[in-house]
């Protein structure tokens, strides 16, 4: 490759590659932050992907343990575009003009699309419509209201599974499998009323027993 | 002579089964089975007993406990698998295996506690024990109940009724009442006791339950001597501790001591 272009320097002097290019304008801070993040994101999507198409499914605790980072790296990609949304909204690309155009048509187009893949056009519409919002009738507003009421809803059904959970002690607990073969018959007894939030009631005076005990009285 | 030290409380039904998971895991161990059958006897006030002694002090006159093991079976029915679960079939005041013959038999049959039967059901063959329990002691700034307990086995009975019920009379005691007790036990660290248990008054025949809705929980520490002042500090702390540790779930109390006593209230006769 180097020899090539060395080659190729010394006999044809490339008009285009004399030209400095000025990349000051590109906001490389924005654009390597994103980029980071992309990756980080890829990364562990694709490694969930390899794990789910694998013959044993992963524990669960450790699937979820990987949603969460992957929900906590979108979070982190959002907020990063939206802190350099300003930039990115005044930045125009346009291939160089020593890009190997005719090569890589397939990878400029590629990078150069704005226009979303059909795929994703097809995620949009179907969170659209699963929202149970009409989107171009609904204003900006009404969406977020909408969103801050799902979370409101998420927060409730949160803190209510979390106390219902302390309410009882689990114990005594069998896998579906465990079930199916009969080892554990399904009964209440494995749910019982938690001592956290349920004192001993007296329903009698010991003296008293203690005297009928005594005493015969 | 035995110093009891102990503590009480109740606790209701609702709370039995998650009490025992606590307590197991407090303890460690497993729950014990229990059930005893107790008859309480006194004496008999036909005869003209002297109620002083040559020193003209005052002679007080006590209860004798009579108590014996009895088999769960004869308190559950067969079916029932008899473990701690068990205990929650007997809330009520019927107790579905009990069987008034089957006690009368107990009291009257023979004792012949030597034979070398191996039928675990035969009557003649359970041991009683005898227990005279003194008031506790006083005091209002104690931390635990204090009672002396002078207990002793019936090894055999000689004579020609040998039934505990003839020895008791020969004694110059009579049948009182009589009380079933159920439950389990713990034994928890430092020789302390827990015992939740369910007493049934046993009256014409008949039970009725008197801890109906509840348990009674018992913490009890025994001292072989009331004289070794060191293991009853030692008992004292247990107690303490075991009372520290589960305050707030179970409150254990020191009873009224009147409530614990077994004497015969007669000093107005005098």
């Amino acid at each position: 490759m180097a020899t090539n272009s060395a080659m190729r320097d010394v006999s044809v002097p490339n008009v285009q590659e004399d030209i400095k290019y000025d990349f000051k304008e590109v906001p490389t801070q924005a654009l390597d932050a994103i980029r980071m993040r992309l990756a980080q994101l890829t990364h562990s999507l694709a490694k969930m992907r390899d794990d789910m198409s694998r013959a044993e499914l992963p524990q669960w605790h450790s699937l979820q343990l990987q949603v969460s980072v992957v929900v906590s790296q979108l979070h982190s990609l959002a907020s990063t575009l939206r802190h350099f949304e300003e930039t990115l909204d005044a930045t125009v690309v346009v291939p160089l003009p020593n890009f190997p155009t005719t090569a890589h048509e397939g990878l400029l187009t590629t990078l150069l699309r704005k226009k979303n893949i059909p795929e994703v056009d097809e995620w949009i519409n179907d969170a659209k419509e699963s929202s149970g919002l009409n989107s171009t009738s609904a204003t900006h507003a009404e969406i977020q209201k909408s969103i801050q009421e799902d979370e409101k809803i998420t927060a409730w059904a949160l803190d209510f599974i979390k106390a219902e959970q302390s309410n009882y002690s689990l114990h005594g607990l069998h896998t579906a499998s465990e079930l199916s073969e009969g080892v554990a018959p399904v009964s209440s007894v494995n749910y019982s009323v938690n001592a956290n939030k349920h004192k001993p009631q007296r329903p009698f005076e010991f003296d008293n027993v203690l005297r009928s005990i005594y005493q015969g009285s | 002579m035995v110093q009891q030290l102990s503590l009480f409380s109740v606790i209701d039904d609702g709370s039995y089964d998650l009490c025992i998971s606590t307590l197991s895991a407090l303890s460690g161990l497993p729950p014990i089975i229990f059930s005893n059958f107790s008859m309480v006897s006194m004496p008999n006030q036909s005869y003209d007993i002297e109620r002083v002694n040559s020193k003209n002090q005052l002679i007080e006159q006590c209860r004798i406990k009579a108590c014996c093991p009895v088999p769960l079976d004869r308190l559950l029915a067969n079916d029932v698998p008899k473990d701690y679960k068990a205990m929650k079939k007997l809330q009520e005041d019927d107790i579905s295996g009990f069987d008034m013959p089957y006690f009368q038999n107990l009291l009257a049959k023979a004792q012949d506690p030597d034979a070398m039967l191996t039928d675990d059901s035969d009557e003649s063959q359970v041991s009683w024990t005898l227990s005279i329990s003194d008031i506790p002691s006083a005091g209002n700034n104690r931390k635990v109940s204090m009672q002396t307990i002078t207990e002793s086995t019936v090894a055999s009975i000689g004579g020609t009724s040998t039934s505990i019920l003839s020895f008791l009379t020969q004694l110059g005691y009579v049948q009182d009442f009589q009380h079933l007790t159920a439950g389990v036990k713990y034994n928890m660290s430092h020789g302390v006791v827990l015992e939740l248990s369910k007493v049934w008054k046993i009256h014409d025949g008949k039970t009725t339950q008197i801890t109906k809705g509840g348990y009674l929980v018992k913490a009890y520490v025994n001292v072989q001597k009331g004289t070794d002042i060191k293991r009853i500090n030692r008992g004292v702390q247990s107690l303490c501790a075991l009372q520290k540790e589960l305050n707030g779930y179970i409150d254990l109390e020191v009873p009224d001591r009147k409530a614990m006593d077994s004497r015969i209230d007669n000093l107005d006769t005098l």
